[in-house]
């Protein structure tokens, strides 16, 4: 395996909570990766291959050269899931404390501090890790395994997803200043991967579909689509319905994605929109192609490509 | 890495929540009431207060309280687990963590049958210092044995639900007459407290074999602890 390569697999499967992952060959390398799929697609379960918790079915995987199940590589791997447990009766200072002495770290480096601050939250740092919500715990988490030296490769679970609001904030531009790390996140939205990562592999009912660069992904859907996040999206929203260069709305938490047949004149609705409402909006941007939307391009591009091997195979 | 850091989390476990403090006083504030109430009756001996009421009760459900405040209330695995994710040995972890629980129990045990000892002592027991330094010996002992016997338990079962089962056992096996009450630590602490000894072994080989049960119920524990 080259020097550079973090994490290889090769037709690697496994399995859990009736979800199989089928034989996987994959080589990341550091940077920033997503692997794009739902619960039932598998992404998340390679990802908590990864990080050692689920016992391989077949084929191999290897991180930072060795198996994910060794101590040595786990004090060299930061894994941050959904669901995740953190010593309860610690305060949030000790964990990190005793994290570091864990992962053979100085426990004086004021790392730990730097980290929790580039996160907004630093005010965690006193308190019980029992008196966190579970959005809090996973933002201790991840500044703990950003803050340290020794790991090489972060593997995160839905980023955004119960996560701190201000560590969600801060993420993108948290993760794009860390040099020299593997960092894999596994997400079921193409939205949020765009966001993080550099590169996605999208999974499909536990296949691998294929591997896209990032500007592929924001520009292969051919309808444009726009995320607005603002602060009145219901009012937004209605707006946005009576125009005709709207082709279709969402409503979301957050703000509003709106897609139409023509970017300028879908631009120029939303615009006017704003102008009309009066919202405050935060930010405009473009939103990827939805994952159906990706799956139902790679399984195209799979058919083409199977129907032009049989072809030249035809005597 | 050190074991003490590994021992950290499990200390903090015990000294910060209720389950060990609350059987600690619970059980010493039962035991002192009856032993009180047996010596203003001139019934109090040390022998009767220790193998009647605090071998049989207290010791083992201190013991039993101690080890699940050390393990969080669940199963070895699942209590080493927030090490582990830092990159933690599981099996080093579970050793830690089993003797942060021994020896608290050995600390607690011989703490309660201190009190009591001074508290049943009449003119007919031995000389009191005599009598508390060989208690203290026995009950510390027996009281890391147990737990040991304990942690083991709760290494099997998905949530560490032996830990009861061994409860159950240690009481089962400790009243046959038979060899087999040779495998729990409570006819092995009877022994050494001045009750009935254990088949034919003497006090000496019953201190050995609770010593033994110490290192392999931790042993074992740590070994079934799934990496």
């Amino acid at each position: 395996m080259s020097a550079a390569i973090s994490i290889e697999a090769k037709l690697l499967k496994a399995r859990r909570a009736g979800v199989d992952l089928h034989p996987t060959t994959l080589r990341l390398a550091p940077g920033r990766h997503a692997l794009v799929g739902r619960q039932e697609d598998g992404a998340a379960l390679l990802l908590a291959c990864m990080a050692g918790e689920v016992r391989l079915k077949g084929g191999e995987l290897t991180v930072l050269g060795g198996s994910p199940r060794d101590p040595k590589v786990r004090a060299r791997v930061g894994f941050v899931p959904l669901g995740l447990v953190l010593p309860d009766v610690l305060r949030v200072d000790e964990t990190l404390t005793l994290a570091r002495h864990i992962r053979g770290e100085d426990a004086a480096d004021k790392s730990v501090a730097l980290a929790l601050a580039a996160l907004g939250i630093e005010t965690l740092a006193r308190r019980r890790v029992h008196t966190l919500d579970p959005s809090e715990v996973r933002a201790v988490a991840l500044a703990e395994v950003l803050a340290s030296k020794a790991v090489s490769v972060v593997l995160i679970e839905e980023p955004f997803a119960t996560m701190a609001a201000p560590a969600a904030a801060a993420l993108p531009h948290v993760l794009a200043a860390q040099s020299g790390k593997c960092i894999v996140v596994s997400t079921a939205s193409a939205n949020d991967a765009s966001r993080v990562a550099s590169d996605f592999a999208l999974f499909d009912r536990g296949r691998l579909l294929r591997i896209v660069p990032e500007a592929p992904l924001r520009e292969t859907h051919e309808v444009p689509r726009m995320h607005v996040l603002c602060q009145d999206a219901r009012a937004l929203a209605a707006a946005l319905a009576k125009k005709p260069e709207v082709a279709e709305l969402e409503l979301l938490g957050d703000g509003v994605v709106v897609s139409g047949k023509d970017l300028a004149l879908l631009a120029a609705a939303v615009n006017a929109a704003i102008v009309d409402t009066g919202v405050e909006v935060q930010r405009i941007e473009p939103e990827p192609a939805s994952l159906e939307a990706l799956r139902a391009d790679a399984l195209a591009e799979l058919a083409q490509r199977t129907a032009v091997a049989a072809a030249v195979g035809r005597p | 890495m050190s074991t003490l850091a590994l021992a950290r989390l499990p200390a903090a476990r015990l000294v910060r929540t209720r389950g060990a403090a609350v059987a600690l006083v619970g059980w010493t504030v039962l035991a002192l009431g009856m032993t009180l109430l047996a010596r203003h009756e001139n019934t109090s001996s040390v022998d009767g207060v220790l193998l009647g009421v605090y071998l049989p009760f207290v010791l083992p459900l201190m013991t039993y309280a101690i080890v699940g405040a050390a393990l969080g209330g669940s199963g070895i695995t699942t209590a080493v687990r927030p090490l582990v994710r830092f990159g933690a040995s599981p099996r080093a972890s579970a050793l830690a963590t089993g003797l942060v629980a021994a020896l608290g129990s050995a600390v607690a045990c011989a703490l309660t049958a201190a009190v009591l000892v001074a508290a049943a002592h009449n003119p007919l027991d031995p000389p009191l210092g005599q009598d508390l330094a060989l208690t203290v010996y026995a009950a510390a002992l027996g009281g890391a044995a147990h737990a040991a016997f304990f942690v083991l338990g709760s290494a099997i079962g998905t949530r560490g639900g032996g830990r009861s089962a061994m409860l159950v056992i240690n009481w089962v096996c400790g009243a046959s007459p038979s060899w087999i009450s040779a495998f729990v630590p409570y006819t092995h602490t009877r022994s050494l407290l001045g009750g009935l000894p254990v088949v034919t072994l003497s006090e000496n080989a019953s201190a050995w074999s609770l010593a033994a049960i110490i290192a392999v119920g931790l042993g074992l524990s740590a070994l079934r602890v799934r990496r």
